[in-house]
């Protein structure tokens, strides 16, 4: 069973606020596939290469050429706030 | 410091000078408006689809060479994932366990001495973006303005091993990878403009110690001297921390440039978690052999290495050499007009003095001007030949700089020929000595230094164009024959 409090780090890594009972019921779902894998994990795959890459493409390589960017006002429409041309956006508070 | 042992790795972000982004066709261009140099690959919008610029990685590749890096045949993308409103996809493409470039090293010289250091790995990567801070406070919240102009640019990621053992070190270091860089031409390394930057890690050990001490990041380095100063500042912080049995703890600290410390920024517990994963929507990279030997092949020969063959090659100084190799063209310009005028004191002596100060106040750069290396070799050989004075030299070569004239030309527009005809610079000469016969008799009677004074009335009279070395010859002659 996985921890509560291990719930916790991945929703805040997620940026995502969780109830306690919201929390428990992740609980159950997230354990209920970590046991999947460990059936996985039981395969033996000693000679098997990871597969990272579901078809083989390799290297798909572009020239370095500059084409036309958007307009500004079709870039900043999805803009939750904009001002001068900037998007704005709650502080972020570092640096 | 005897105490103590320091230690200090370097990693150094390096823009690419590609012309697009190294995802999408947006141009990399410095400045321009905010948000006009974007598209839907670098705002991250869904259902788009990032394609590698080719010229970014053979930047990379050749960079990776110049450090002596090996290349990694196969490489791949990762995403590294963390929330700041300076990345549009809240991941930003990196590479994670597979970079491109491994295992190098560079040299570099501090006062007379070589050291190397080892390059751990540099890694391909994408720019955020950048955000401006606006004054503005609406209903007590404040608020970041995002520019996303250079979000996507290329950039390569240069981590160094910890073999760095003081604060001067690691400014020689820098300073020798930013010539490296500027001299293979893939990147700008404007710090200024942000195009290079550098993160520092530092620990202290004892004395004779083999394991390394807790290490601090310092961030927000904006200049070699910064670098140099804020270690300086944490060496101290740390071997004071030490004497007083007290623990230095694992955490990234920021740089204050004003009040010239070193101040917490985020601890160890903070540190960001980044779910690094392979980047589904990027193909892994395959570099071909034949690829990187064919970038091999375009490498220069690098500042250090061409320093010491002039050095050796053309018998110059240390310091002569350094100026003479600080960039790839003044070098090649040197190179090329030794062909036609082989004295490298003389040609050193006016490429670094006279031409560079030309070239400083044009504000040119030197495959801007109209000045070839031929021209300059006439000139020299000119002036060599005592046609005409080295003031005189110095004057054509300003001409030169303006008009893009050949020397022989100037001097002839000019009348600046110099009188070299012994007949000629006679008969002036006996004029002026009739002229001022009690500074003859006080020349003779040993006043050595009135030999200037006659000297200087002749080029008065001949304007200029007398040649000084002949005039002194024929005058000493003169008044000492006569006694
Ligand atoms: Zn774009």
């Amino acid at each position: 069973m996985i921890e509560i409090t291990e719930i916790k780090k991945i929703a805040d890594a997620a940026r995502i606020n969780l109830t306690a009972e919201e929390e428990r019921e992740l609980q159950g779902y997230l354990s209920q596939m970590l046991a999947n894998f460990d059936k996985l994990r039981s395969i033996d795959t000693e000679q098997v290469a990871a597969t990272i890459y579901p078809i083989a493409v390799e290297s798909v390589l572009r020239e370095d050429q500059v084409e036309t960017s958007l307009d500004i006002e079709c870039v900043l429409s999805n803009a939750p706030e904009s001002v001068k041309g900037y998007f704005r956006v709650p502080r972020i508070m570092e640096e | 410091m005897t105490k103590y042992e320091t230690i200090i790795g370097l990693e150094v972000h390096v823009e690419l000078a590609t012309k697009s982004k190294i995802f999408c066709g947006c141009t990399t261009e410095f400045g321009g408006d905010p948000n006009t140099h974007c598209c839907p690959i670098c705002l991250g919008l869904p259902g788009s689809l990032p394609v590698v610029n080719q010229q970014a990685i053979e930047y990379a590749i050749k960079a990776g060479l110049a450090l002596n890096c090996s290349i990694a045949n196969y490489s791949k993308f990762d995403r590294k994932n963390y929330f700041y409103p300076d990345l549009t996809k809240a991941y930003q493409i990196s590479q994670y366990d597979q970079p491109l470039c491994l295992a190098g090293h560079m040299d570099y010289e501090l006062d007379g001495q070589t050291y190397s250091v080892r390059i751990n790995r540099i890694h391909v990567e994408e720019e955020a973006g950048k955000s401006v801070h606006s004054g503005d406070n609406i209903l007590g919240s404040e608020f970041s303005q995002m520019d996303y102009n250079r979000a996507g640019i290329p950039l390569i990621e240069i981590v160094t091993e910890p073999d760095i053992r003081m604060p001067a070190q690691a400014k020689a270091f820098l300073e020798q990878l930013k010539a490296n860089l500027e001299y293979i031409k893939v990147s700008d390394c404007k710090m200024e403009q942000g195009s290079l930057r550098c993160d520092a890690n530092i620990s202290l050990r004892p004395v004779g110690s083999t394991e390394f001490g807790t290490k601090v990041e310092i961030k927000n380095l904006n200049s070699f001297r910064a670098i140099e100063r804020a270690l300086e500042y944490e060496e101290q912080r740390q071997a004071e921390v030490y004497d007083q049995g007290g623990t230095i703890y694992q955490e990234t600290r920021t740089w204050d440039e004003k009040l010239g410390v070193t101040v917490t920024m985020r601890t160890k517990e903070e540190a960001d978690d980044y779910r690094y994963f392979p980047e589904p929507d990027l193909p892994p990279l395959i570099v071909e052999q034949s690829w990187i030997d064919e970038i091999k092949a375009t490498l220069p020969e690098l500042p250090l290495a061409r320093k010491n063959r002039f050095i050796e090659q053309y018998k110059l100084s240390d310091y002569e050499a350094s100026l003479l190799t600080a960039t790839q063209e003044l070098a090649d310009f040197f190179e090329a007009a030794y062909q036609s005028f082989p004295n490298a004191k003389e040609l050193s002596n006016w490429l670094t003095g006279e031409f560079a100060r030309l070239l400083n106040a044009s504000n040119l750069t030197i495959p801007e001007i109209p000045v070839q290396p031929g021209d300059l070799a006439e000139l020299l050989s000119i002036v060599k030949d005592g046609k005409i004075s080295g003031n005189q030299g110095r004057e054509v070569l300003g001409m030169m700089f303006d008009s893009g004239k050949k020397p022989a030309q100037i001097i002839k527009e000019q009348g600046f020929e110099q009188i070299s005809d012994t007949k000629e610079l006679e008969g002036v000469i006996d004029q002026i000595l009739s002229t001022y016969p009690d500074e003859v008799k006080r020349y003779q009677a040993g006043e050595d230094r009135l030999l200037g004074f006659f000297v200087g009335q002749v080029m008065k009279e001949t304007k200029g164009k007398a040649n000084p070395g002949l005039v002194n010859q024929i005058i000493r002659n003169k008044l000492l024959a006569d006694q």
